[in-house]
């Protein structure tokens, strides 16, 4: 007897050891039928810590009613959140609590079958991930907004620059399947000069200070016709090792649409701006034509002076006839130059960025005004920055807005008897920007006239549209810049427009 | 005057065309010059004889400004206007200022040298009378005040009675002034003397 008792106190003693593990373990153990109830047999301690219940409690109560409605038929539905392995499964899922809220828990559940397969019951143990499964539901709510995103999003191996992920956006941008990832190299979606030029120094800067911020055009050659604009590039390291940069998320928008209300909007103002140049020459054309009328004049008395004195037999010497010729075709010059300058002044152009000096801009357009000033009796006055500033921009819009203010300045003094009657341009460079100033010493514009004088069709002219203004504003503002008004409304107004200088747009 | 010692005085700001004219009237007897500006020809004019072509369109004193500073210094060289295309208005104001005639640029050459030489015909007169009323002025300025008084009344036709009393003297100190006023004037008639009279707009 003493080797079977021994055994059986030996048995008792594990049977203890079990139950104490059992009892003492955090991870709930629990016994079910097999049946959809899923009705508790028996259930360690542990219940209470995790779902507030006494054993007692629920020993004998459906465990299927606890559930969350939604995940109460995963194990039958196979849903993502199941995984099978050597005969157990594991499940996530919420479960309620005894107060009524919802608790996630990770169970491991096995079922106990009879010698014939048939299930005996299911043992489970289970353990309150609620923590761990609130922030996993955060970055996979994270990873929906990355994918969902209407930027560009692209992972990047920061040593092979290969693509490991691409949004669907990008995706869609790049016009490009998702099964192609492979093939995507960051180094293969740019032309060589914009590689090395700004690619790889933003990518060098976010190495070093974590991230970039700029702006890097990319033209998806597998789209054509779409345009993105590289953002921003963020260097993640690998924090738990040795803080080396892991890889890149490169961050992008399409400007597609973007971009074409961009042309569109410029094409307009191109319009526009053609327009107004069309109305300032017809609102100029008796003084043109008087300037052009002048050279034609004294061509004439040439070629007549010079019969009268072949047939009065006065010209003995070829010498007397090449003089006159000589005049005759700097006439003919003059007057093609005046054509010339007020062609060019007309013309339909594309929007073209050049650098020019500002200050000979403005002596050339007082030259174009020059009839004009003969005839108001006005006298241009320069004060022109001796530094010769240099600003880039679309010369001949500028040319407009300067021939605007100063015929604008001109006509200030159609109701005043002063004389003389200085029109003044000015330009300074005021820190990285230029400013032109062009004033008059007119009746001046009052304070409510202010207010909506860079409208359209605003005008205080008889024979004025109103656009020049207009117009000048919305070109200084397309060149990032500014254009205001200084009056006292009663002796006289300055116009100043500023633009970024050359280099510092 | 004699036309062949006449000038033709140009004023036009734009020199290419003034020296363009200069040249078609170089065929002609006058002499030429030209001035860029009006307060230019204003400085150097010396009463000279002659004619004037004047550009109406010019910086600071225009054409039409010109013709009027003319009037108030009597300077009455007979002026053709040159005008550009579609000046009619200043065109016509230049007329209503005394202009001879205008000519739109550009012109006929034809057209300009018979202009001129009318223009010429036009100031020998002018001068002529200018220089007449200029001796008359002188004349009249010897008369002493009484003379003059007397001189006024004579002409608006009072007797030397009347007169007498006007003024408050004797009929023969009337008739005293009145024939000095004659010899002084040089008049050889009543008639002679209101036409001077007249002349001198006074």
């Amino acid at each position: 007897m003493q080797p079977l008792e021994q055994e059986l106190k030996e048995c008792l003693q594990e049977a203890d050891r079990y139950r104490l593990l059992a009892e003492q373990s955090t991870d709930m153990i629990s016994r079910h039928t097999p049946t959809p109830e899923w009705t508790f047999i028996d259930v360690n301690p542990a219940i209470e810590r995790l779902l507030g219940y006494r054993a007692a409690e629920i020993i004998g109560t459906p465990g299927y009613d606890l559930f969350h409605p939604d995940d109460a038929d995963n194990l039958k539905k196979r849903a993502e959140s199941v995984r099978y392995r050597r005969g157990m499964y594991t499940n996530v899922y919420r479960f309620q609590h005894r107060d009524g809220h919802y608790i996630w828990l990770e169970t491991t559940s096995r079922t106990i079958r009879d010698d014939e397969g048939h299930p005996q019951e299911i043992i489970c143990v289970s353990r309150d991930v609620t923590e761990r499964e609130l922030a996993q539901q955060a970055t996979r709510r994270l990873a929906r907004v990355v994918e969902a995103s209407s930027d560009l999003i692209l992972f990047c191996n920061h040593r092979t620059l290969q693509l490991t992920y691409m949004n669907e956006t990008a995706y869609r941008t790049f016009g490009a399947e998702r099964e192609n990832l492979a093939v995507f190299y960051l180094n293969q979606m740019f032309p060589q000069e914009i590689l090395h030029n700004l690619v790889e120094p933003a990518l060098q800067h976010a190495a070093l200070y974590g991230t970039w911020y700029g702006s890097i055009p990319l033209y998806p050659a597998g789209n054509p016709g779409r345009i993105a604009e590289i953002r921003e590039i963020i260097a993640h390291r690998n924090r738990a090792e040795n803080m080396q940069v892991e890889y890149y998320s490169i961050i992008a928008r399409d400007i597609t649409l973007k971009r074409q209300a961009e042309e569109k909007a410029k094409r307009q103002q191109l319009e526009m701006a053609h327009m107004s140049r069309l109305l300032s020459v017809g609102e100029m054309a008796t003084e043109l034509a008087h300037e052009v009328n002048q050279p034609l004049a004294t061509i004439i008395n040439y070629c007549n002076g010079t019969f009268r004195r072949l047939d009065e037999g006065q010209i003995t010497e070829i010498g007397q006839v090449t003089r006159a010729m000589e005049l005759i075709s700097a006439q003919a010059k003059r007057a093609a130059e005046i054509i010339k300058r007020m062609r060019r002044f007309v013309r339909r152009t594309e929007f073209q960025r050049v650098s020019f000096p500002i200050n000979e801009t403005c002596i050339e357009v007082t030259r174009f005004l020059n009839q004009e000033a003969i005839d108001h009796d006005i006298r241009f006055e320069f004060d022109l920055d001796e530094a010769n500033p240099i600003i880039e921009a679309d010369r001949l819009q500028i040319e407009q807005v300067l021939l605007n203010l100063i015929r604008n300045a001109i006509e200030a003094y159609s109701e005043c008897l002063l004389s003389p009657r200085p029109v003044k341009i000015r330009t300074r460079i005021e820190g990285r920007r230029l400013q032109v100033s062009v004033s008059d010493q007119g009746p001046g514009i009052r304070e409510e006239q202010q207010k909506t004088l860079f409208e359209p069709f605003s005008t205080t002219k008889d024979n004025g549209l109103g656009m020049g203004l207009s117009i000048s504003h919305t070109i200084i503002e397309s060149h990032s810049g500014r254009l205001w008004v200084e009056s006292d409304g009663k002796s006289g107004t300055t116009f100043h427009f500023q633009l970024p200088l050359k280099g510092q747009a | 005057m004699s036309i062949s010692n006449a000038t033709v005085f140009i004023i036009d700001d734009d020199a290419d065309f003034r020296e363009s004219v200069q040249w078609l009237l170089e065929s002609t007897p006058y002499t030429i010059e030209s001035y860029a500006s009006a307060q230019a020809f204003l400085d150097d004019y010396d009463q000279r004889p002659g004619c004037m072509l004047l550009d109406v369109r010019m910086p600071e004193i225009n054409g039409l400004a010109l013709q009027q500073i003319m009037q108030e210094r009597d300077i009455r060289l007979p002026v053709i206007i040159l005008t550009g295309h579609g000046d009619v208005p200043m065109a016509v104001a230049a007329m209503k200022n005394g202009a001879l005639d205008f000519l739109e640029k550009p012109f006929d050459d034809d057209v300009l040298l018979k202009l001129v030489d009318r223009a010429m015909q036009d100031a020998e007169q002018r001068f002529s009378q200018q220089t007449e009323e200029r001796e008359l002025r002188e004349l009249y300025d010897t008369l002493s005040r009484r003379e003059r008084e007397v001189m006024e009344l004579v002409v608006t036709g009072n007797s030397n009675r009347e007169i007498a009393e006007t003024l408050g003297i004797s009929p023969k100190t009337v008739e005293v002034h009145r024939s000095r006023v004659m010899g002084k004037m040089r008049a050889e008639s009543l008639a002679q003397l209101v036409q001077m009279h007249s002349r001198l707009a006074l």
